[in-house]
């Protein structure tokens, strides 16, 4: 068990203060939405009835669609864009999706290599994208649900205010839909960008994301 | 750390799904019956009808709320047209009105009703609130 936690410590934490943000999240947002209900002439709702809402769901999405984007980006233009110096982006000379050797595919594969790995042919190809493509899927089902939820939530809106409803396509093209998405997009894409360059000449020691103290700040994707 | 992401891309799905199309029977009936009392111009079943809200806005001065309706323009011209649902709020569309309706305690109440469209603005109604 203790060697279990040790192992684990990393995605246990982050699964922890995830669930416990998104508990807060729903307290919260409950609180929000009981007083825009009550200011507009309708009545509070309870816990549940909040966190299966359109409204919830929308912010939850929002910021889910983002995080996926982001990390679906990063994971696919550093195959071919580099940044010297930083962490975050591999040497220069390496830049594309290198040879089979470099990658350990095929016959280059080690004994104790992924079997997609090893086997070649379609099979390598999937699994040679695969953290790109869930990444990627994941947007898209995030940013769906966000559209989904983000046209109920703003429809009843729309029905409170004594205006008319707009249809899934209309929604798409609305003011609220890419506000909701542009404003989680330019903060994600800030934090992308503080990241790659801070590591080029800032450190912390110990950490994978940081290059050794000493490092100079020329040496590109030395982690340690 | 996948599976629980997955669980929870599930969970969501399943959410925005569900939320997606709620009963019109409980707004049908509600709108029938305010059409109805319009027709019949029975001020008192309009007020039943009524969100506290938009009651409150209709009075003015000493006014009861019979007295405050009987004085507004109400098309009773029915059928129920096209009914949206969203949330716990509703857009109705009959013949001669556009009525508007919130739920409360488990009940349609009408929160607007003589309501005219104006391109890119709210309706402009005869009560609302």
């Amino acid at each position: 068990m203790k060697r279990f936690l040790r192992d684990n410590g990393l995605s246990l934490f982050f699964g922890t203060i995830f669930l416990l943000a998104l508990l807060g999240q729903a307290v919260s947002g409950l609180a929000r939405y009981n007083q825009d209900q009550l200011s507009s002439g309708a009545e509070r709702v309870s816990f549940w009835a909040y966190v299966t809402s359109s409204s919830f769901a929308v912010d939850v999405a929002e910021n889910w669609q983002s995080e996926y984007l982001q990390f679906f980006l990063m994971i696919l233009v550093t195959v071919w864009l580099v940044q010297r110096g930083s962490t975050e982006s591999k040497e220069p000379d390496e830049v594309g999706t290198e040879s089979d050797e470099q990658q350990k595919v095929g016959r280059h594969a080690d004994e104790d290599s992924p079997t997609w790995a090893r086997l070649g042919g379609w099979r390598t190809a999937v699994y040679s994208r695969s953290l790109a493509t869930v990444m990627g899927l994941f947007f898209l089902g995030s940013l769906l649900a966000q559209s989904v939820a983000g046209r109920a939530a703003y429809n009843a809106e729309q029905l409170g205010q004594f205006s008319d409803p707009v249809s899934w396509t209309g929604y798409l093209v609305s003011a609220d839909f890419w506000n909701r998405t542009l404003q989680n997009w330019q903060s994600e894409f800030l934090a992308v960008c503080s990241a790659v360059l801070f590591s080029i000449y800032l450190r912390q020691r110990g950490s994978p994301e940081s290059k050794p103290v000493g490092a100079p700040h020329e040496a590109t994707a030395d982690e340690g | 750390m996948l599976r629980a992401l997955l669980v929870g891309a599930g969970v969501l799905a399943l959410t925005t799904a569900c939320m997606a199309a709620p009963g019109t029977d409980g707004v049908t009936r509600a709108a029938d019956d305010w059409l109805a009392a319009a027709r019949a111009k029975d001020a008192t079943a309009l007020c039943r009808l009524l969100t506290p809200a938009a009651e409150e806005s209709a009075v003015t001065g000493d006014q009861t709320c019979p007295q405050a309706v009987s004085d507004l323009r109400l098309p009773g011209a029915g059928p129920v047209g096209e009914v949206e649902v969203w949330s716990d709020r509703a857009q109705v569309r009959a013949r001669a009105d556009t009525l508007f309706l919130t739920k409360i305690d488990g009940d349609w109440r009408v929160s607007a009703a003589g309501c005219s469209a104006r391109p890119g603005r709210p309706y402009d109604c005869e009560v609302s609130g």
